[in-house]
């Protein structure tokens, strides 16, 4: 694994936007960044990959103990979130993606920092942009992403329903930009889509509903699970068999204190960090988390000596892993498992330690 | 904030408090009814949730949704129609009927009310 430097495309905005990347800048920083790149061997590629499909396999483990044992507790989810959660897993109800942040510089074991598996975003970027990135600037390099394909392919399994709603807070450039993306792939695989803003969602006293009266009968939502179940409508959620993508299950992995009990329940598991819901138990430098924190929100690195800032929201300690440094950029490595198989990585760098919503997104390839 | 349309054959639509604004709509018995009320393009059959419709099928007719709280109610809002600002006497133009429109609520706008991205 290792940075390049290397020259933009002369037309790379011009490129990006004819794909529809219309945030490659925010707030008039870079977002998207072609002047450099990750370059990865056949072999480290795998490693990603196996480690990938690890950390998915024992999340799952960990989903199903979580119920069995009913510790909703110790992820602080209430009885109505806990029915959800146990109605969905029992039934089965299918995933469609998640996003597992990775700390690795090409030695050792790959690090899980955090599952974003409800609502991932960075999608479009590393399953499109990066691609087309390729096609022009390594056209004879390979790259680790099947993430369009499989998304395809895994809507044929996900939905019950010829169509689906889709719905996130269309105003914000890149929630909208996720979802038209991923409606696109159910386009694709032929399903009959609708877009609908997540307040326009109604409720006739029976069923959600969209804009055309119609009942929304599978619904993707760009939107987090513990933002639902605290808005006026939550109490609807349990009255209706409504399909719901990504499935209340998920929001066991998205939530940071299911580091602690991923810790537990798989001790020294070498793609693991220590994590706890103590400092106590921390020894060392330590990274301190909220338990529903969003893109590097609230996150501290902290350690022996250092003030612990005030909180007013449970948080997770975790050992600190340093992310690898390429000339002076702290790069994290997203590996985006598409159903329940490993589907491709989307590299995010910045000049702090912790990776937040304004971290470059940075294409990568690789050569066999 | 667009305006919501919900529930087109929900018979009988509980309105739940604090889950959202509150919203209602005015039923008719005929296509004429609602019309006189508002424009033809703002009426709508009635069909059944979930389901085409069909010529003939229709049971009633619906006029837009507007808010329930009429200090809410800003320039898009299509209000209650005639007949009620009226003060219910009657419809103003063109229907040979005075017979009152039923009123059916709904909510929008239980969700959403983060604002903010959901990147994550």
């Amino acid at each position: 694994m290792r940075r390049e430097r290397i020259h933009p495309r002369a037309d790379w905005r011009e490129r990006v936007e004819e794909l529809g990347f219309d945030f490659h800048t925010i707030d008039g920083e870079a977002y998207w960044c072609e002047d450099a790149c990750y370059r990865f061997s056949s072999d480290e590629v795998d490693t990603l990959e196996d480690a990938t499909a690890e950390l998915h396999s024992l999340c799952l483990e960990a989903v199903d103990r979580i119920v069995r044992e009913s510790r909703y507790a110790d992820l602080g989810l209430d009885d109505t979130a806990a029915h959800l959660v146990e109605r969905s897993w029992h039934a089965h109800e299918p995933a469609l993606y998640g996003r597992m942040d990775l700390a690795w510089d090409g030695n050792g074991a790959p690090k899980l920092l955090e599952y974003n598996a409800d609502t991932p975003t960075a999608l479009f970027e590393a399953s499109v942009v990066q691609w087309y990135w390729l096609k022009d600037a390594y056209p004879a390099a390979d790259q680790f992403n099947s993430i369009h394909e499989r998304l395809i392919e895994r809507w044929k399994q996900v939905s019950t329903t010829e169509k689906v709603h889709f719905t996130a807070s269309y105003e914000q450039a890149e929630d909208r930009a996720t979802c038209e993306y991923l409606r696109d792939t159910a386009t694709q695989a032929g399903l009959d889509t609708v877009a609908l803003d997540i307040g326009d969602v109604g409720w006739s006293g029976a069923d959600f509903i969209d804009l055309d009266d119609q009942v929304i009968a599978t619904l993707f939502k760009l939107y987090p699970w513990e933002w639902l179940l605290s808005e006026p409508f939550a109490a609807n959620i349990p009255k209706v068999g409504l399909r719901w993508i990504e499935p209340p299950w998920k929001m066991l992995l998205s939530n940071k204190s299911i580091l602690p009990l991923l810790w537990e329940f798989f001790p020294d598991h070498p793609n693991l960090l220590p994590a706890s819901h103590r400092r106590a138990d921390m020894a060392g430098a330590y990274v301190r988390k909220p338990r529903f924190g969003r893109e590097g929100e609230g996150v501290y690195v902290l350690g022996p000596g250092i003030c612990e800032p005030p909180a007013n929201e449970p948080q997770v300690y975790q050992q600190f892993h340093e992310l690898p440094c390429f000339d002076g950029r702290y790069a994290l490595i997203g590996s985006w498992v598409i159903g329940h198989e490993p589907a491709g990585i989307g590299l995010r760098e910045d000049g702090d330690r912790v990776t937040r919503n304004t971290s470059c997104f940075v294409p990568h390839y690789f050569e066999g | 904030m667009r305006m919501a349309f919900m529930g087109a054959a929900a018979a009988s639509v509980l309105v739940t408090p604090g889950c959202g604004e509150d919203v209602q709509r005015n039923r008719y018995g005929a296509l004429a009814e609602c019309v006189a009320d508002y424009s033809d393009a703002q009426c709508r059959p009635d069909y059944p949730v979930g389901g085409g419709y069909r010529p003939g099928m229709s049971t009633g007719y619906y006029g837009p949704w507007y808010r329930s709280n009429a200090a809410a109610r800003d320039a898009a809002d299509p209000g209650p129609g005639r007949y009620f600002r009226g003060g219910g006497m009657g419809f103003s133009s063109g229907s040979t009927t005075s017979r009152a429109p039923s009123v059916e609520t709904g909510t929008r706008g239980g969700f959403g009310g983060h604002g903010v991205s959901a990147r994550g």
